[in-house]
């Protein structure tokens, strides 16, 4: 199953640094966390009829896990970084008696 | 079309009356499960399975895909779009501990803005949802690559050895996971993430994604700033996102169904004198009577206990107390002694209620476990900085609380009646406010918590999707300020098949003319009733500037001559 090419990505350019407003300053945008930022930076493609277009990576993932608690069920929970979902990893169970 | 109209504002269109009508007529949005596995693996497991709650798979693999197609088919039987939505997906062996496994995990694949038809410009959007309003697949290109909209990765491994051990995937349909994991539930959840259910700033800075919102930060409002996130400073926006309890959606759609979803009644402290310490968030207590409504007031006395070999300071209360506490409710710290113990050694001093301060700095208070049937008096958990608010108002003087349910206040929604975001402080235990907080009662599809009992239902997320444009009628007003979704397109009122030729004027409630008529339509018993309302409806319209006296004449004339009702 293929999607068919159209002008979009196809005539795309990334944004010089003298970019107007929205697209302005800044063309390698950073993450949305240092620990979960990219190694390489997100760059913004202007299309022709002024669309703006970044293609995200795994620094914006939601992520869900599970967790066995004490008790023996199952606490499941979303992150929103891979920081977060680490120390959740490593953590202790959150059942809380005292 | 008939429009989804919402509680007016106070615009140019109060003299245009705004009445409640019914929902949209929805059209269905197609996803596509792209499988990126490799043979043998994955959605191509070929591993022999029995059909299960539902799911006719026969292999492994299979009955991944069908789970798949059918949480994304919720969706699409929800949501309105004309742009195919590409989900690229797999199944993989992921991060996994004895205790602990990630599940899986979503994004949108792009961010757009400033596309055609965007109905906020400078603003960022999930490319399936700008794909929506665009009406164009605005990054073409071939499936299983950066042209896909969303990403979807699971762990393969679940339930197997050392990755969570017998606690797998739930594959049916029919939400009877038991204590396995519900598949479906859980991608229902990813997706929505990843159809808009998410931002994309700094959380930890406050920055917004090159310096300009997403859609939706939009809607996310924080009442101590009185400001919504576009609208504040990177530092602001830090703090909002972890200022529990005081972060909420401000979109219509989602405010509207607020009743109909979230029960009355949130667990507080209440803080009557001094009252400017206002409430608290509770954590509650698995143990003693459930909090009730109106619940216990009384005056607040520090419990004390000697320091001794069960705790090691005088205020932790996991020895009998050395004060009387009758009729009062006690504050004990927590540490050291189970939670029960300081509630029983409390009640035996004659408290009514009991105040936990936690020992630790964070927010909103956890919830606290422990079994003794013989504790009859309620507990709950407040958190460090307001338990050190009363500590400070008990060291000026007499100090008065009310621990119960305060009905007035629905749970998970604000005194205004505004739904709650997450926002827990330290932010790090569970992702911020791209979700709903937890507190939400019955539990939401985007609390940070995946809860159990939920029921393959979207609830509050469908209105937040609505408020995010997904049933956008392109008339140029945000739809989470927009009170008439589904607003004709015409360009003129035209009333069954007669053009008036007067311009279908759309107000900033995001209501129009057409969407007026329509309210005549639907309340009119007979014609000559239909007609009535036309006069009345367009003697407002030309008293609030909207039309000329000949563009009422006009359509007065083909109010006249359409049989209707």
């Amino acid at each position: 199953m293929m999607k068919s090419y159209a002008s979009g990505l196809a005539t795309a350019a990334v944004l010089s640094l003298a970019a107007p407003a929205f697209a302005a300053a800044v063309k390698a945008a950073p993450g949305p966390t240092p620990a979960a930022a990219s190694v390489a930076p997100l760059q913004i493609q202007r299309f022709a009829d002024g669309t703006l277009f970044v293609a995200l990576d795994a620094s914006f993932l939601n992520i869900s896990l599970a967790q066995r608690q004490p008790d023996g069920s199952i606490r499941e929970v979303c992150v929103d970084s891979a920081a977060a979902a680490n120390a959740l990893l490593i953590a202790a169970p959150v059942f809380e008696d005292k | 079309m008939r429009t989804l109209r919402l509680p007016a504002v106070p615009l140019l269109a109060l003299l245009c009356l705004l009445l409640a009508g019914s929902p949209p007529a929805f059209a269905a949005a197609t996803f596509v499960i792209v499988n990126t596995n490799a043979p043998g693996v994955g959605f191509n497991d070929p591993t022999p399975a029995a059909p299960v709650g539902g799911n006719p798979g026969t292999t492994v693999g299979q009955q991944r895909l069908i789970a798949f197609q059918y949480a994304a088919d919720i969706w699409g039987s929800i949501l309105d779009s004309p742009v195919t939505i590409y989900v690229q997906s797999s199944f993989q062996p992921l991060a996994c501990t004895a205790t602990t496994a990630v599940l899986g995990s979503a994004t949108a694949l792009g961010i757009a803005g400033d596309f055609p038809n965007a109905e906020l410009r400078d603003t960022w959007y999930h490319v399936a949802l700008a794909n929506k309003l665009a009406g164009a697949d605005l990054a073409p290109g071939p499936t299983g690559t950066g042209a896909d909209d969303i990403l979807a990765t699971f762990n393969s491994d679940l339930g197997g050895p050392a990755c969570l051990s017998g606690a797998g995937w739930y594959y049916g349909l029919d939400d009877n996971h038991g204590t396995q994991t519900d598949l479906v539930t859980v991608l229902l959840h990813e997706l929505a993430h990843g159809l808009g259910f998410s931002g994309f700033y700094d959380k930890s800075t406050g920055a917004q994604f090159d310096g300009f919102p997403d859609v939706f930060g939009t809607y996310n409002f924080s009442i101590t700033f009185n400001k919504s996130w576009p609208q504040m400073t990177d530092a602001q926006r830090a703090a909002a996102t972890i200022d529990t309890n005081h972060t909420v959606w401000n979109g219509v759609n989602v405010t509207a169904a607020v009743p109909q979803v979230l029960q009355p009644g949130t667990p507080l402290v209440t803080v009557v004198t001094p009252a400017s310490l206002g409430i608290f968030r509770v954590g509650i207590a698995t143990f003693g009577p459930p909090l009730a409504a109106p619940g216990k007031t009384g005056t607040v006395a520090l419990a004390l206990d000697p320091a001794d070999a069960a705790g090691p300071s005088t205020t932790d209360g996991c020895s009998p107390l050395t004060n009387d506490l009758t009729g009062k409710i006690g504050l004990v710290d927590r540490g050291t002694c189970a939670f029960v113990v300081k509630a029983k050694n409390l009640q035996n001093a004659g408290a009514i209620a009991v105040l936990i301060a936690d020992n630790a700095a964070g927010s909103p208070p956890a919830g606290m476990s422990g079994v003794d049937p013989t504790v009859t008096i309620p507990s709950v958990r407040i958190s460090l900085a307001d338990a050190n608010a009363l500590k400070a108002a008990l060291a000026a003087g007499a100090v008065r609380v009310t621990v119960g349910v305060n009905l007035a206040i629905r749970a998970g929604a604000d005194p205004q009646g505004r739904a709650l975001l997450n926002a827990p402080n330290p932010e790090v235990d569970l992702a911020s406010n791209s979700h709903w907080d937890p507190i939400a009662t019955p539990n939401l599809l985007m609390e940070p918590i995946i809860n159990p009992d939920l029921t393959h239902g979207v609830d509050l997320t469908r209105q937040a999707l609505t408020d995010l444009g997904w049933f956008s009628d392109g008339d140029g007003v945000p739809d989470g300020v927009d009170q008439c979704i589904g607003s004709s397109r015409a360009a003129t009122v035209i009333i069954d098949g007669c053009d008036s030729g007067v311009p279908n004027t759309t107000f900033p409630t995001g209501c129009r003319i057409s969407d007026q008529v329509d309210d005549c339509a639907v309340g009119a018993r007979n014609h000559g009733g239909f007609v009535s309302c036309i006069a009345h409806l367009t003697d407002d319209l030309k008293k609030c500037g909207a039309i000329s006296g000949a563009q009422k004449g006009a359509i007065q004339s083909c109010a006249s001559r359409a049989g209707i009702p």
